[in-house]
């Protein structure tokens, strides 16, 4: 990887601090939720499709 | 910085090793925000499954939560609190989450005030208690029976009543939705508009052809002129006409016929001797000969009255009309089955015969919630299809 290196200065203590911080507080929860959103929504959405869950007691 | 720029860097900072922070902290930060988030996830998904959370809105506040609280949900010996999420929200993880996405029907319905007055709710009440009962009928009112369970009921303890149809049902499995509507909240006015009739408005023939049969799907009033200025009756659901001519949207139209010889003869039947209604006409027409032609009596020897075929010409609207009955009978039949299987297996049509099906239909129809078109309906539906039909058809 010398190539990308020579491109990219080491990142500065602050730079890596900060996307750190956004991507654990802001960003990898924010996918979370959205993933589990989708996930609920493709499920009514197939609810829809296939009718509501059904128990047999 | 351009907003480029700082992407640029955020995603090469991201992809190479960390310089300054160590791995240690990296490991620790990770698991202490996901332990965080996990717990305010979880914490946000309580909080929303509050009965505090769904009266926070005015329009859950002002009317169903009202009606609740004269219900023995609200208070009873037992000190048992059946709370709004109780019977509307699903236990089991996965249906939670897709029941909290389906609420973002709700948030739209906030924002764009579907319900924000006591006059709308009311108007769209029935079709939101549709959704509750169509949902706890298909899960077999899962919800209820969190709190109650047909085999810890105590027979003995209960009215005669309860006994005499629960006993049955719990033998069947049968929801609790399909008998026990409105016990948490008040019942929705009936409304004019019929589901059944509303499904049916789609397959309607668009027009309408001389010489072809077609079939009321709706009631449809007949006319005694082509003008349609004086009322000459109501056909009823599934009566067959024959049109003769067509001119804008309306039809000319002949109907063939049976007539007691008894009173004025206002109610037609589909056959001899057959209590199958298919029209009832106004006082004045009955006694027209112009418009109602008679034709030489019999006598039915089960009940010794004379009837008469009667051919009747009349005008009506051209709409109302399918072309092939079989799409009444398709949507009359899921609608039999559904609300007629719920206590026993539904009898067949034509285990009774067309003259038996009105008394007991009559007597059982209280149990369901068929509207007054879908009784109709099935009912005439039962009526074409009983034992008198299945050994000539
Ligand atoms: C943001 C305000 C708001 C909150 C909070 C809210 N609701 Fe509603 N709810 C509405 C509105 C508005 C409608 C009507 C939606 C429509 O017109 O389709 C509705 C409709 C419903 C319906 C009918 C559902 C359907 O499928 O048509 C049920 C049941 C219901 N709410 C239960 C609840 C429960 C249980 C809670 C608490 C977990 C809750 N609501 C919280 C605003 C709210
Ligand atoms: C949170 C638990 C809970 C849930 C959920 C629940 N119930 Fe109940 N239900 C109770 C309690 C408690 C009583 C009162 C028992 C007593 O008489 O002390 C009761 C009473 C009843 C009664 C008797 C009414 C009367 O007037 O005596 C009926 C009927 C009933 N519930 C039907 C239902 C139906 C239908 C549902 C689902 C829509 C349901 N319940 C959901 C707890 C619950
Ligand atoms: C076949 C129709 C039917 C079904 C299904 C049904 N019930 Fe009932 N239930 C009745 C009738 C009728 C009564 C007596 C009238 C009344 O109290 O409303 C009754 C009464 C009750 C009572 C009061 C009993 C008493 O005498 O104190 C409770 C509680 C009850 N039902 C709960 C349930 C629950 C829970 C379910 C579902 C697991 C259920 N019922 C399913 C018809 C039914
Ligand atoms: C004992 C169970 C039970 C509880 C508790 C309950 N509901 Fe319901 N709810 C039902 C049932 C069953 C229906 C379907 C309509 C019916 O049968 O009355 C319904 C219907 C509704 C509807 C549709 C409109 C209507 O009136 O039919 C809304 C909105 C609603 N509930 C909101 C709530 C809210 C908000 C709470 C809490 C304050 C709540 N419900 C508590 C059982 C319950
Ligand atoms: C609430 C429960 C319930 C519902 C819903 C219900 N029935 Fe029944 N039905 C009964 C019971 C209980 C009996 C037995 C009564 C008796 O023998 O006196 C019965 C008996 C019958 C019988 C047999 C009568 C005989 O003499 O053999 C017919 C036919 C019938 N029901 C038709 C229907 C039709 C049609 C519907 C729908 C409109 C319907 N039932 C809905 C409870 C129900």
């Amino acid at each position: 990887m010398p190539m990308r290196s020579e491109r990219m200065p080491a990142a500065s203590g602050k730079a890596e601090w900060l996307s750190f911080l956004v991507l654990t507080l802001i960003i990898l929860p924010a996918l979370a939720v959205l993933f589990v959103g989708g996930y609920g929504f493709v499920v009514w959405m197939s609810q829809i499709i296939n009718g509501p869950p059904v128990v047999d007691f | 910085m351009s907003a480029k720029k700082t992407l640029v860097l955020f995603w090469d900072t991201l992809r190479s090793p960390p310089a300054t922070i160590s791995l240690g902290v990296l490991a620790f930060g990770g698991f202490v925000t996901g332990i965080i988030f996990w717990g305010g996830f979880n914490t946000a998904l309580e909080v929303t499954n509050t009965e505090k959370f769904c009266i926070s809105c005015h329009e859950m506040s002002d009317n169903v939560y009202q009606e609740l609280q004269e219900t023995v949900h609200w208070e009873n010996r037992t000190g048992v609190r059946a709370t709004c999420p109780d019977c509307h929200v699903p236990h089991e993880w996965t249906n939670k989450i897709a029941r909290k996405m389906q609420a973002s029907k709700e948030v739209w319905g906030k924002v764009f005030g579907t319900i924000n007055t006591r006059e709308k709710f009311l108007a769209r009440r029935e079709e939101l208690a549709r959704h509750e009962w169509a949902r706890l009928e298909a899960n077999n009112s899962l919800e209820c029976r969190n709190c109650h369970d047909y085999d810890s009921m105590d027979w003995d303890a209960m009215s005669d009543e309860a006994v005499f149809y629960m006993q049955p049902a719990a033998e069947l499995n049968t929801g609790c939705i399909d008998c026990h509507k409105g016990i948490a909240h008040h019942l929705p006015e009936p409304s004019g508009d019929s589901p059944v009739i509303a499904q049916l408005e789609g397959k309607a023939a668009r027009s309408l052809s001389s010489g072809e049969d077609y079939y009321a799907y709706k009631p449809v009033t007949l006319f005694t002129g082509a003008d349609r200025a004086l009322p000459a009756g109501n056909l009823s659901l599934g009566a067959r006409v024959k049109v003769l001519e067509t001119s804008g949207d309306t039809v000319k139209l002949s109907l063939d016929a049976w007539r007691k010889n008894k009173g004025y003869g206002r109610v037609l039947y589909d056959q001899f001797g057959m209590n199958t209604r298919v029209a009832v006409l106004e006082k004045d027409a009955a006694g027209d000969a112009a418009l109602v032609e008679a034709g030489a009596a019999e006598t039915d020897d089960n009940t010794g009255l004379d009837w008469s075929p009667v051919k009747v010409t009349l005008w009506a609207d051209a709409e109302g009309f399918v072309a092939d009955a079989g799409l009444l009978w398709d949507v009359a039949s899921e609608s039999y089955a559904a609300s007629c299987s719920g206590c026993h297996a539904q009898p067949d049509p034509d285990h009774f015969s067309t003259n038996a099906w009105p008394a007991l239909f009559s007597g059982m129809v209280g149990f369901t919630n068929m509207d007054a078109s879908e009784q109709e309906l099935v009912l005439t539906y039962l009526q074409n299809h009983s034992s008198d039909h299945s050994s000539t058809h």
